[in-house]
């Protein structure tokens, strides 16, 4: 029965999106405890060096070329994609991690008629 | 009631007036090190054009913005690099000044503090420092 119900699963889940299997991938692995029979902890690594340096010239162009439609809001990217969007950093932490990605690079898209401030000075 | 929080790190400098931490910044193999100062009124981390440099950077080539303050305003120009505070390093877009005459290094709120948990104890020039991991979304 049990893999009856897994190739039904298998074979279900050949049509969802890439975006949607990852979405399914990191649901199914939360639910499988570690050896040690604690859940694991599904920790956000944001911004990694490691993982999100070699991108530095992508994150550029795609942060100058949607700057008038994302400015002011902070947005989750990973390579070339977008992986989602928000008014706080939590929130584009929380659009990442419904897509599947536990290692996002969150930034925050000026606005194009600025908005920076340089202290309390 | 009683709050509780704990931290990883602790930086403290009795020979200092304000609140500064030793910053390193990184581009591939190069490096820049200097302080700079804590500044929750700064929108984002802003530093001195000199750091750029040392780090070999065409500073034109980042993402332009105006930098406004009460008696007026600066350019500067944004740039994705290694920034690293206390050995918490993470990618982030930090703004560097064009105008050489700009002599501070500060830590603003976005790309640094939106991403750490800090405390103060400025009676005895502490700060405590995490990062923030424990991001519950």
């Amino acid at each position: 029965m049990a893999t009856e119900l897994l190739n039904d699963l298998m074979q279900r889940s050949s049509g969802l999106s890439l975006s949607e299997k990852r979405r399914l991938a990191l649901f199914l692995t939360e639910e499988v405890p570690e050896d040690n029979g604690r859940t694991p902890e599904f920790r956000l690594k944001l911004n990694a060096p490691e993982i999100h340096s070699k991108h530095r010239e992508q994150y550029l162009v795609w942060l100058k070329t949607h700057q008038k439609e994302y400015g002011g809001q902070y947005v989750a990217l990973h390579g070339e994609r977008l992986l989602g969007s928000g008014q706080t950093i939590r929130d584009a932490a929380r659009a990442a991690k419904e897509s599947g990605c536990l290692q996002p690079f969150l930034v925050y898209v000026p606005r194009p008629e600025g908005e920076y401030w340089g202290g309390w000075i | 009631m009683v709050y509780q929080l704990s931290f990883d790190r602790l930086h403290q400098d009795q020979s200092k007036d304000s609140v500064v931490l030793p910053v390193t910044l990184k581009l591939g193999r190069k490096t820049s090190n200097f302080e700079a100062q804590i500044d929750t009124g700064a929108s984002v981390c802003i530093f001195r054009r000199q750091q750029d440099e040392e780090l070999g950077i065409e500073i034109e080539t980042g993402l332009r913005e105006q930098i406004n303050t009460v008696t007026g305003s600066f350019i500067t120009y944004g740039h994705q690099l290694t920034l690293s505070v206390l050995e918490i390093d993470f990618e982030a877009y930090v703004y560097f000044a064009v105008q050489e005459q700009f002599a501070r290094n500060v830590l603003g709120r976005i790309g640094w503090l939106d991403r750490i948990k800090v405390g103060l104890i400025y009676y005895d020039r502490q700060v405590f420092l995490s990062p923030y991991e424990s991001m519950e979304v």
